[in-house]
């Protein structure tokens, strides 16, 4: 066919694209974890005291609003894992909360607030609601009681995750621009 | 509803997986392997993590070189003023610990001859005079200090000699390497008796000769001579030296030995010794039998 491609080279593109996206991904989010438990594992701020922001969870929350729910579900799973293995308390909660909520970012993207950076910065800010509040609750449960300034730690966490997911949007902008995913 | 819809095949695995890797976790956590998930994770994370860390520090580093720099310097001069005065610390110390030795010799020496008066001096110079074939000690202290012409000088380890000249702040002291000291001795495993006497040609080879032994004697190396203290001017059992040789002196038929003193007389300056001013008058056992 002139000027036409067999659907064998184009399926061999797609996979192509797909194994491309996963290995971006995985090196994406072993950095992203890296990073979260190694220079960012404590971070002062005025007022509110120490926290950490969830990279992690910014990824995933990223992924799902910008390149769609299945996406967002396996970036979610992957790198829940990873935390678990970096910060966990072995329970293993961390794959499942991270693909619900990356999945269901990707859900209610075009139907509650439109494609932008702001409603991303929303999108994440009530994901690291749950996820911080999951995690509070869980230590909590554990040790028997809320450790003091608890309250303050979450929404430092929150303004945290919030402000070092702004960098990870742009790049997984980026790479769904150049993939055409957008 | 139609996000009800969407439930499919994916989201089912998905939520599966998820499910099963707690429902594993737990089990693996039952066995008593709970890690086992987490050290694979861990694995895949490490370079990552030893990445990070490497760079971060060195970044830290290059930061801190350029914002800490005047503390280093405050740092840096208070560290350099502690160092002196660590320093002269030091060298306190160190006078105190060689005057506590000198001062712990002579505690030995008076605990061991409680009858002695003791004075403590300095070595100020040695000297050899060949014209006298005698070896010379001056030393820091004199008649101001109770110090008279022919009394003996002493360290912890044994006779030096005898004060052979005196001043009001430093006397003299002919050592038992010259030739005309002669000192009473008693070799203390035989019982022989004798006299030690310096003899100038053995000076470089650091020797003093025992003579007037009886020919009979049974004198052997390595036994001890020590003052016999029958002359008044020594006291009694001062350790002088060791026999080093023995040999038979065929025309007057004695024995005669080489000895090495227990002190070694190549004082350096501010070497300390002690001349005894005083002390009771003690005779070897046989000489009181005898009388």
């Amino acid at each position: 066919m002139a000027g036409g491609r067999s659907a064998f080279s184009r399926n061999a593109d797609v996979y192509a694209a797909r194994i491309k996206a996963i290995i971006f991904g995985v090196i994406f989010a072993c950095a992203l974890c890296a990073m979260e438990s190694t220079r960012l594992s404590s971070i002062r701020l005025p007022l509110l005291g120490y926290s950490s922001p969830m990279l992690c969870l910014g990824m995933s929350v990223a992924v799902g609003f910008l390149m769609g729910e299945s996406e967002g579900g396996v970036a979610g799973l992957f790198s829940g894992f990873l935390c678990e293995c970096a910060e966990g308390d072995g329970i293993f909660i961390f794959p499942l909360l991270y693909f619900a909520l990356g999945y269901l970012t990707g859900l209610l993207t075009d139907r509650i607030l439109g494609k932008n950076l702001a409603s991303y910065l929303v999108f994440l800010a009530v994901a690291a609601l749950v996820s911080f509040g999951a995690d509070t609750l869980l230590t909590a449960i554990v040790a028997g009681g809320f450790y003091e300034n608890a309250l303050l730690s979450l929404v430092a966490g929150i303004v945290l995750t919030v402000v070092f997911s702004i960098p990870i949007y742009l790049l997984v902008r980026l790479y769904a621009k150049a993939s055409n995913k957008q | 509803m139609r996000i009800m819809r969407k439930v499919n095949k994916f989201l089912i695995a998905c939520i599966s997986l998820a499910v099963a890797v707690a429902l594993f976790s737990a089990t693996f956590a039952a066995m008593g392997r709970a890690n086992l998930l987490r050290e694979v994770g861990a694995t895949l994370l490490y370079p990552f993590q030893w990445l990070f860390t490497t760079v971060g520090e060195s970044f830290d580093g290059a930061v801190r070189y350029f914002t800490s720099i005047d503390e280093l310097i405050e740092e840096n001069e208070s560290l350099r003023a502690e160092n002196e005065e660590m320093k002269s610390q030091l060298i306190e110390a160190e006078i105190i610990a060689e005057e506590n030795m000198r001062l712990y010799g002579y505690l030995s020496m008076k605990e061991l001859f409680t009858d002695f008066e003791l004075c403590q001096a300095t070595v100020i110079s040695t000297e050899k005079v060949q014209s006298d074939n005698a070896v010379y000690v001056t030393l820091s202290c004199g008649s101001s200090s109770g110090v008279e012409v022919n009394m003996p000088v002493v360290t912890q380890t044994g006779l030096v000699g005898y004060v052979c000249e005196v001043s009001s702040e430093w006397c003299r002291v002919k050592t038992l390497m010259s030739s005309s000291c002669v000192v009473s001795a008693l070799c203390v495993t035989s019982g022989e008796s004798g006299m030690a006497v310096g003899d100038y040609s053995l000076v470089d080879e650091g020797y003093f000769r025992l003579t007037e032994i009886s020919g009979d004697a049974e004198l052997k190396e390595g036994e001890i001579i020590v003052t016999r203290g029958d002359g008044r001017l020594y006291p009694y059992s001062v350790p002088i030296g060791r026999v080093v040789s023995v040999e038979k002196n065929a025309l007057n038929r004695t024995v005669e030995a080489v000895c090495q003193p227990f002190v070694d007389m190549d004082f350096s300056s501010d070497s300390h010794v002690m001349v005894i001013t005083g002390f009771e008058t003690r005779q070897h056992e046989s000489e009181t039998e005898a009388e």
